[in-house]
């Protein structure tokens, strides 16, 4: 015992990091497909359907960033795990905190470049 | 002599490039030295004049709140300046560069596609107007590469890559291939020719148009050698029998400002040489020696090549 | 205090005696991790050493403009090698060694947990090692450059054996390395000192454990890339030929997938010694440790989201490359976090004017002047101008000299006290610092001005009238110079250093475990820790450490052992019985790297004998490695605690090994599949347009029950193990021994439904893919049949039975994995086309 509860406890501690991983890869794969595909013309409600969809697959992380970064706070969820006043315990929440915010910064960052630069190259002649 | 480096640009392309440069050195400095007079004041400085550098304070604002800050202003500000290179207006010109080891072989393409003008090594181009370059390959990944004009982009197998940019001034640039392409990857480059739009269109007809026949009795002999020895199988100068696709066309090889990719300059002498001994002066390349021809002979096809101008 | 001292006449002597490393020519069958350690740092030093000369050969040529001193053939192969030496050889293998030789001392376990795994990826290292350098004096060398792009490095253009060197070589070497990953991470988690909790591991060991972590996740890939470009130099499988529905840019994606981390894998490690040393020159304690603690795990993963950083150039859609920029930055702000966190602790004491502190200085002014214009490559504008230019060759230079090679140099003079009677010397350490650092920037910096001055990198030669010449001249002269400072260095090393004589002692008055009293046994008793440096922290540590007053001052099995402690607050679990010295595992990597060799240069009968010779081997070594419980039962390591000797399950060392290992396989496997999709992206057209171009769907459906079926068998197998030890073991036998058939009757299925539609594996693409798929899954399906029936054997020598089953649990949850990756390829070749049509 106590083994598979590091595996459970630890993957709670870099969930920010793998919120960030799944928000690059998604929007990394739907680019490279539209750009394949010939799909990223398209305009949905006015804007391009690249932009649009990344914007929302950034806020969708953001948000699951910060519930993990209030649960880590208030002790909640995964990290009831970490009542106890132990100072390990304090230190797995600190480190789920602060991984959460390092990534915050780190998809927020991931989203911009839709917003300002265009999906593909030039069209083949 | 900076005919090829980046901070002697001659073209937007490269010019905004430059300008980022410049930036970003002067940041990179700045930062540089805050850390490194820091780290003297962490060794050296009295403990009354270091306290504050101890906590994690310290640590919070210089290693996150500032990069956070200084590296989200430089992204945009990148952002922007892709967009800017990704997003020039329609060419005024379209050419075809198609990476082979180890020259560049040149196709003028019109509207449709259709190749009307075929080079070697050196691309004539007009200035101040926006060219299309196509970016195709022949064998391996080459990297189409003229720094005073704009930032590199490979040539890739199955793909094709298209850039555009332009020169501001008529001048020379010279180019080379930047990924590594095998043996003579190292003498692998080309020039890039920028004319006023008139000279350029003159350029054009002119380049249009066969060579003329050769009258001068060396010239004839020479173009006569050329033929007999089976340059044509390889070589293509347009007008005459020779029709060869596998090396550089040689229609107006004179012109050129160099033989051998960007390697030698264009003369009798290094012609004569280039023809006798190839793998001598560009080992493994895959134009043999011929060192079976008299001095001669040599300076006959040398001199009938360099009056193809 | 746990044990009372003094401590019963005779208990030393006997742990001296029971870790005593074999006598003459059979100390090198020695595996004990001090003694390992020493040999595989020495080892990758001679290599950092070779490849260092090699550049030296090159630089002269480039001193002047269009010199003949050696020929583009040459060039080409020293560029190559000199690169891939410093990447596989060099760099990787001494971080690992030094972890190796490091890691338990810090965390005051007695050894590595598995100490033949660590032996064995040393030796294969050594052999195959040797081997690949030898290529270069017959001039078969690869010359493809590091990065061995097709198509230049396959069958068309690079049709000698050169290119192969590199592919069975390296993947080779790269399995060695994932053997250390896996000791690393199960050392790190599970061989601590009681009560060192994950909030009091040293900065060292939460480096090696995400540096673990990340070649564990990222070297598949390059294991994966080179499976696919060998299969298509050896049988023409076009994965990268475009004409035939392969891409160029798969190799690109998957060698980068692990290039980019493995600057990080670089680092990490150089990172943490840094954060080791600091403190113990500066006597005071790490400002920032769980900063530092988040800078380290978000590095291991921001640098997952950087490699295509390395194919900005390639014409990839802009925003593709434009997310990449954007992980770049920030990947920096970790490094800038260590980096002001290593300054605030400098501030904070008062340093030592020692050679070690010269080096960490150096190390942070190179380090710091790679990482900004690490910044500034990762603008794509910037980078379409730098990109393969002598900027990039200074950028990534200043990045692994600074972030590596000064680390350890400063590692070498900090820790050679551990290993060494004498220390090095102050005067001579002093000079290597000055040469090396003075000729690092030297060389580097004019490199910089060189690339934007517009030349590219990998040229043997360069015309007169570019005006590279005085640039070159100067980084030549710098060259030598760091030539000269590694030659004080190897002065100091002959006049000073003196292994295996005992060891100095806490020579810096350092606060960490690796500084305590120690001998052949590591320490005499195995402390409880309740700080971060517990030398500074708990008084009289060292002394009752000694005087055996702490946990496990014997050796009550009677033969080697540690303490196993839980990963989260480092609480003993049990006794881990640890094997000594033997020569299998040294056959055995002698063995699989002649077999390698032997593959590359086409004597295909011998590489196959060694190959089962090394099998033997392999067998014969693990043979030791499930002893059970011990026969003195549970034993008290010390105030009351009793501990078994014996466990299986998610406490045990080798089921999390084993959970490792299947992390490795998945991400093989996760890069071949991903492969399939890439290609299906690119050529489309390649792909069956209809079900009728599939095999019929009772192939799968066959196959699918087939692996099911084993994976029950196997689950079956189990249960009658497990629940009356007195009933005979044949029914268990009996089901694994047809368990066998059957997971190889249904990958037969698969293969066969595949031929009959006249899909080969060389028309295409997508045929290549799919096979490759297939002969994965048949690569498993072979190693779970000789592990099945290495169970089976076991059970009958009488070795296996309810309570000695972790070899039986470890091959059924291999097995389980194996059917479960079986079924998932089986899904993804019949279900996704069959979506698409």
């Amino acid at each position: 015992m106590g083994d598979t509860d590091f595996i459970r406890k630890s993957l709670f501690m870099v969930g920010g990091l793998l919120i960030w991983g799944a928000h690059f890869g998604l929007v990394y794969i739907f680019n490279a497909m539209a750009c394949a595909r010939h799909f990223a013309g398209l305009r949905y409600l006015g804007f391009g359907v690249v932009p649009l969809t990344v914007s929302v697959l950034t806020l969708v992380a953001l948000a699951a960033t910060i519930v993990v970064l209030l649960l880590a706070f208030w002790r909640r969820g995964p990290a009831r795990a970490l009542r106890d006043q132990k100072p390990v315990n304090d230190f797995m929440r600190y480190t789920t905190i602060t991984v959460a915010a390092l990534s915050l910064i780190a998809v927020a960052w991931n989203g911009i470049p839709a917003l300002v630069v265009p999906p593909c190259g030039y069209a083949l002649p | 002599m900076w005919i090829q480096s980046t901070m002697v640009t001659y073209g937007p392309h490269a010019g905004v490039i430059e300008t980022l440069s410049w930036v970003m050195f002067t940041g990179a400095l700045l930062i540089f030295l805050l850390v490194m007079v820091l780290a003297t004041l962490a060794i050296f400085a009295p403990d009354r004049m270091r306290g504050w550098m101890t906590g994690r304070n310290f640590i919070i604002g210089l290693g996150i709140v500032f990069p956070v800050v200084t590296l989200t202003a430089l992204l945009v500000w990148g952002l922007t300046i892709s967009r800017t290179l990704v997003t020039v207006e329609n060419p005024a010109l379209r050419i075809e560069v198609i990476g082979e080891r180890w020259w560049w072989r040149v196709h003028y393409v019109d509207a449709e596609g259709q190749i009307r003008l075929v080079s070697a090594n050196e691309i004539k181009i007009p200035t101040g107007r926006p060219i299309e370059f196509v970016l195709k390959t022949q064998d391996v990944i080459h990297s189409f590469w003229v720094p005073s004009l704009a930032g590199k982009l490979d040539m890739i197998p199955g793909r094709v890559n298209v850039t555009r940019f332009s020169a501001e001034r008529p001048g020379i640039y010279r180019g080379q291939c930047a990924e590594y392409c095998g043996a003579q990857h190292a003498l692998m480059a080309f020039y890039v020719v920028a004319l006023t739009p008139d000279e350029f269109e003159t350029w054009y007809a002119r380049e249009a148009t066969p060579p003329a026949e050769p009258v001068i009795p060396l010239l004839v002999r020479g173009k006569v050698l050329f033929r007999e020895n089976g340059c044509g199988a390889c070589h293509t100068v347009r007008g005459t029998s020779a029709g060869g696709l596998i090396g550089p066309d040689l229609t107006y090889v004179g012109a050129r400002l160099s033989i051998a990719a960007g390697t030698y300059p264009t003369n009798v002498g290094t012609l004569a040489g280039w023809i006798s001994s190839a793998q001598h002066l560009k080992p493994d390349n895959l134009m043999p020696s011929f060192g079976n021809l008299q001095g001669e002979e040599l300076r006959a096809i040398a001199a009938y090549l360099e009056s193809l101008k | 205090m746990p044990n009372p001292a003094p401590r019963p006449e005779g208990e030393l002597e006997e742990l001296k005696r029971i870790w005593e490393p074999p006598k003459g020519i059979h100390f090198l069958s020695a595996v004990n991790n001090n003694y390992v350690g020493v040999w595989y740092v020495g080892t990758a030093f001679l290599f950092f050493v070779l490849a260092g000369a090699l550049a030296l050969i090159m630089r002269t040529q480039l001193a002047q403009p269009e010199l003949r001193l050696i020929g583009h053939e040459l060039y080409n192969q020293l560029f190559t090698m000199h690169g891939t030496i410093m990447m596989f050889l060099f760099a990787v293998p001494v971080v690992e060694a030094l972890s190796v030789f490091l890691l338990p001392n810090m965390q005051a376990a007695r050894d590595l947990p598995f100490p033949r795994l660590s032996a064995y990826a040393f030796w294969a290292y050594f052999f195959g090692g040797l081997a690949f350098f030898c290529s270069l004096f017959f001039g078969l060398a690869p010359n493809g450059g590091w990065f061995m792009y097709p198509p230049l490095t396959s069958y068309i253009y690079s049709p000698g054996i050169n290119a192969d060197f590199w592919l069975l070589g390296i993947g080779f070497i790269e399995i060695s390395a994932i053997a250390g990953a896996i000791e690393i991470i199960v050392g790190v988690l599970k061989t601590r000192a009681p009560g060192q909790s994950l909030d009091k591991l040293p900065v060292y060991s939460w480096a090696m454990l995400v540096f673990a972590l990340m070649v564990i996740v990222a070297f598949p890939a390059i294991i994966a890339a080179t499976l696919l470009l060998e299969l298509e130099r050896a049988f023409h499988w076009p994965f990268f030929i475009a004409e035939k529905g392969g891409d160029p840019l798969l190799w690109q994606h998957l060698f980068w997938f692990f290039g980019h981390p493995e600057v990080y894998v670089i680092f990490l490690p150089a990172a943490g010694m840094v954060s080791m040393i600091v403190p113990a020159m500066a006597q005071t304690p790490l400002v920032g440790y769980r900063l530092v603690v988040l800078a380290v795990i978000g590095t291991g993963f921001l640098s997952f989201g950087l490699w295509v950083h390395h194919m900005f150039t390639t014409g990839l859609p802009q925003l593709s490359l434009s997310f990449f920029s954007a992980a770049s930055m920030a990947v920096s702000i970790p490094s800038g976090i260590q980096v002001f966190a290593w300054i605030a602790t400098i501030a904070s004491g008062k340093v030592q004017n020692k050679t070690p502190t010269y080096f960490i200085l150096g190390f942070l002014f190179i380090f710091v002047i790679g990482g900004l214009t690490g910044v500034m490559v990762a603008m794509v504008p910037f980078d379409w101008q730098a990109h393969d230019t002598y900027f990039i060759v200074a950028h990534f230079h200043y990045v692994l000299i600074g972030g590596m090679v000064f680390p350890m140099f400063a590692a070498f003079y900090y820790w050679a006290p551990t290993a060494s009677q004498r220390p090095l010397s102050e005067t001579l350490g002093k000079w290597a610092f000055w040469l090396i650092f003075i000729g690092v920037n030297v060389t580097f910096f004019t490199m910089h001005i060189t690339g934007l001055m517009g030349m590219p990198r990998r040229t043997y030669t360069y015309i007169a009238e570019m005006g590279w010449g005085p640039f070159n001249l100067i980084s030549t002269f710098g060259a030598y110079t760091i030539g000269a400072g590694v030659l004080v260095f190897l002065i100091d090393l002959a006049k000073n250093f003196r292994p295996y004589q005992g060891d100095l002692g806490n020579l810096w008055n350092a606060g960490t475990l690796e500084w305590l009293p120690s001998g052949n046994y590591q320490t005499r008793s195995i402390p409880v820790i309740t700080s971060r440096e517990p030398l500074w922290d708990q008084p009289n540590l060292s002394d009752d450490v000694e005087a055996g007053r702490y946990y496990l001052p014997g050796a009550q099995t009677g033969g080697r052992e540690t303490i196993v402690t839980s990963p989260i607050d480092a609480r003993p679990q049990y006794v881990l019985q640890i094997p000594g010295p033997s020569w299998r595992t040294v056959f055995a990597a002698f063995f699989t790297a002649a077999f390698f060799i032997g593959l590359t240069i086409k004597l295909y009968t011998p590489a196959f004998v060694c190959g089962v010779l090394a099998v033997v081997f392999v067998i014969w070594w693990l043979w030791d490695s499930d002893p059970g419980p011990a026969e003195v039962g549970e034993i008290e390591i010390g105030g009351g605690l009793k501990l078994p000797t014996y466990t299986t399950g998610p406490m045990n060392h080798s089921w999390w090994a084993m959970i490792i290992l299947m992390i490795v396989a998945g991400m093989v496997f996760g890069c071949i599949v991903f492969s399939y999709f890439f290609l299906w992206t690119i050529s489309p057209r390649t792909w069956p347009l209809s079900a009728a171009a599939l095999p019929a769907i009772w192939w799968p459906i066959g196959a699918a029950a087939l692996f099911v079926a084993s994976s029950l068998l196997v689950w079956l197998a189990g249960r009658k193990l497990s629940l009356v030890p007195e009933r005979s073991a044949w029914p268990t036998r009996i089901a694994l021994v047809l368990a066998v058939p059957l997971f190889i009757g249904g990958i037969a299925l698969e293969v066969l439904g595949q031929l009959e539609t006249g899909l080969r594996p060389s028309e295409s693409g997508y045929g290549a893919v799919v096979y490759t798929l297939a002969s994965y899954q048949g690569f498993l399906v072979a190693v779970l049949a000789i592990m099945g029936l290495y169970t089976v054997v076991r059970s009958l020598a009488g070795c296996l039975n309810r309570v000695r089953r972790s070899t039986f649990d470890n091959t059924q949850l291999f097995w389980h994995y194996g059917v479960a990756q079986g079924l998932v390829a089986l899904l993804i070749i019949h279900a996704f086309p069959r979506l698409l049509g």
